[in-house]
């Protein structure tokens, strides 16, 4: 083969080409891959999120069992599940009632946040389908946020085996 | 040509980086399936909530769940929901009758005012003529009970009839005396009879004069069980017709009020009771028309040999009473020997439901009244004809009446018909109620999106 000064072989420009191309491929995946994964991640997360309260509230009892009838600052889980009862979607009016209350004071969201230890912002709507009306309280940040990724998940509960209603459980990130 | 070798080699390796990096950095995307989860635990919320307020049974038998619950679920409606329970009596029980006008009238009067397990059912009676099964206005292609009440050579095309019936998950009831000669296999036999009903002659003497006992079943998983357990439980309907004041003896204490009297006809005789109020039930147990035993609601009492039990008093002019362990019938095979005299086709003792005693000492051979056939889901049964006396069924007693009507009831198809189309996540809750009778069975609730 005769090689000129200054000048390369079709080989090597192919090769070049070829190993720029696969670069710029690999780049391009891993620009769109990521991104998408951890958006999805982070969706996830709070699903997950939304998921767990909605059990906690309905399913668990809370600690200390009798968490309705101590001081807030002693309050170490919530739970609304009746405790006597100890079976599924079964809550205490009680239990119930205590949340309500301490939703509705100044810094009733704040305290639930961090006694569920949640990480994002959340809203819990109860519902009680009573008649001639429904019966509803939410628990909700005081100061309005935007939403950016949000879920809810809705369940379905008895109320001392009397009566039925929904909790619904929204979270959100700002 | 080493150029060009050259270049393919590296548009081929180039091709293999390319599918091999593809491989390794594109993720596949994971399936949360929250959508569906979503559906599946507001399904077994929905449920278990029903079940925590007491009202699944209520719930599951009616359109009430829709509207007192269902319906006012905010997170489902938007929602398609369907709910169907497999496995118990439907709500409605479409009954078929190759019989006579007088015979329909008879099955429509029976299973007129059915109630068990706090429910009540309506029956829809209708005449039918082999080979033709007239649905009675039901939405499937059949009847969910055929009863066929006299003596019909089973030929063709009655015999595919009545085959592709039963075939259905359809109870088929015959009630006829069949000549032995029919089906002793010795030619021009009935074969349909031996097919469908699984019936064959014995040849042994004559007819004992003896009352006819039920062959407790060994398992639940025999044919005759459902109808046996039907026969002690399901509450029957006496009615009071006539109000009168209650005379009474034996040092009880007499009703303050007078009582709708009415007639409780069970192994050939007559027992007068008195509906006192609606808390107590007068009973004459010794045939003087005179009260001798007063029973209050969930109490036994005994007339004579056989045993009761006062499951309710509805009202003023209705209670309901079940029979209970061991009722005796009187003549019901019959004593013609020329008749009657037949056996499971398989010699299985097992698939008689009612005997008149044994034809053997080593009691393997039942002198039956009822044979069952089939499988759990496809099953027939002949029952010899109870009303073959000179005054034909104004013979019968209330004790034929609670068979028949057990018979037909426990037979009755209770599988689901309708389409059951898959509009989302289904979910089944499997629920017993033992109020009268022992009942299992499934409910499925169906929550899906439009879209």
């Amino acid at each position: 083969m005769v090689y000129k000064k200054g000048q390369l072989s079709a080989d090597f420009y192919v090769a070049l080409v070829a190993f720029i191309g696969l670069l710029a491929y690999i780049t391009f995946q891993l620009f769109q891959t990521v991104p998408a994964n951890s958006a999805n991640t982070r969706e996830e997360t709070i699903r997950i999120e939304a998921y767990q309260i909605s059990e906690l509230l309905v399913n668990d009892g809370g600690h200390p069992l009798n968490w309705e009838t101590i001081p807030l600052a002693e309050i170490r889980r919530i739970g609304m599940s009746d405790s006597m009862q100890n079976i599924t979607n079964y809550l205490s009016r009680v239990k119930v009632d205590r949340l309500n209350t301490i939703c509705t004071s100044s810094t009733g969201y704040q305290d639930v946040k961090n006694i569920l230890d949640i990480q994002n912002e959340f809203s819990i709507t109860f519902i009680e389908h009573t008649l001639p009306v429904d019966t509803t309280w939410i628990c909700k940040s005081p100061v309005p946020t935007n939403k950016k990724i949000t879920f809810n998940v809705s369940r379905t509960v008895s109320i001392d085996g009397s009566t039925f209603g929904e909790i619904i459980v929204e979270v959100w990130r700002v | 040509m080493k150029g060009q070798i050259a270049i393919i080699e590296a548009i081929l390796a180039s091709v293999a980086l390319f599918i091999a990096f593809n491989m390794m950095i594109s993720v596949g995307e994971y399936q949360t399936k929250w959508k569906e989860s979503l559906s599946s635990f507001q399904g077994r919320d929905i449920l278990i909530t029903v079940d925590r307020l007491g009202r699944i049974h209520d719930y599951s038998f009616s359109p009430i769940f829709n509207s007192e619950f269902l319906n006012r679920i905010d997170a489902i409606k938007d929602s398609i929901i369907k709910v169907e329970t497999q496995g118990a009596l439907k709500n409605t029980v479409y009954i078929a009758c190759d019989c006579t006008a007088e015979q329909v009238t008879y099955l429509s009067n029976i299973l007129d005012d059915v109630k068990f397990n706090t429910r009540g059912i309506t029956t829809a009676v209708c005449p039918t003529s082999l080979p033709t099964i007239n649905n009675c206005g039901a939405s499937t292609k059949y009847p969910n009970a055929l009863v066929i009440w006299r003596y019909d050579a089973l030929e063709e095309p009655a015999r595919s009839a009545l085959i592709d019936f039963v075939k259905d998950g359809n109870g088929l009831i015959e009630i006829t005396d069949v000549l032995n000669s029919r089906v002793d296999g010795l030619g021009s036999d009935d074969e349909g009879q031996k097919i469908i009903f699984g019936i064959k002659s014995i040849n042994e003497g004559n007819f004992p004069a003896n009352p006819d006992e039920f062959l407790k079943p060994r398992n639940s998983s025999l044919l005759p069980y459902q109808s046996y357990k039907w026969f002690y439980h399901a509450p029957y309907l006496l009615q009071g017709t006539m109000s009168e004041a209650i005379s009474v003896e034996g040092g009880i204490a007499p009703c303050v009020t007078s009582g709708m009297r009415g007639e409780f006809k069970f192994q050939d005789a007559n027992h007068r009771f008195w509906i006192c109020g609606t808390t107590s039930v007068y009973w004459d147990t010794n045939g003087n028309n005179v009260a001798d035993k007063v029973v209050t609601s969930k109490n036994k009492f005994s007339m004579g040999i056989s045993n009761f039990f006062l499951n309710y008093i509805d009202s003023s002019t209705k209670i309901r009473v079940s029979f209970k362990p061991d009722y005796l019938f009187n003549d019901f095979v019959g004593s013609n020997n020329a008749n009657n005299k037949l056996a499971p086709i398989d010699n299985d003792k097992n698939k008689v439901l009612l005997s008149m005693g044994f034809w053997d000492t080593q009691r393997e051979k039942p002198i039956a009244a009822i044979i069952f056939n089939g499988t759990e889901t496809t099953k027939t049964a002949w029952v010899a004809d109870f009303a073959r006396g000179p005054n034909g069924l104004t013979d019968s007693g209330d004790d034929h009446k609670q068979l028949l009507a057990s018979l037909v009831l426990s037979m009755s198809n209770k599988k689901t018909k309708e389409t059951f189309q898959q509009v989302g996540q289904i979910t089944s809750y499997i629920n017993v109620n033992n109020t009268d009778i022992l009942e299992i069975y499934k409910v499925d609730l169906s929550i899906g999106k439009p879209f």
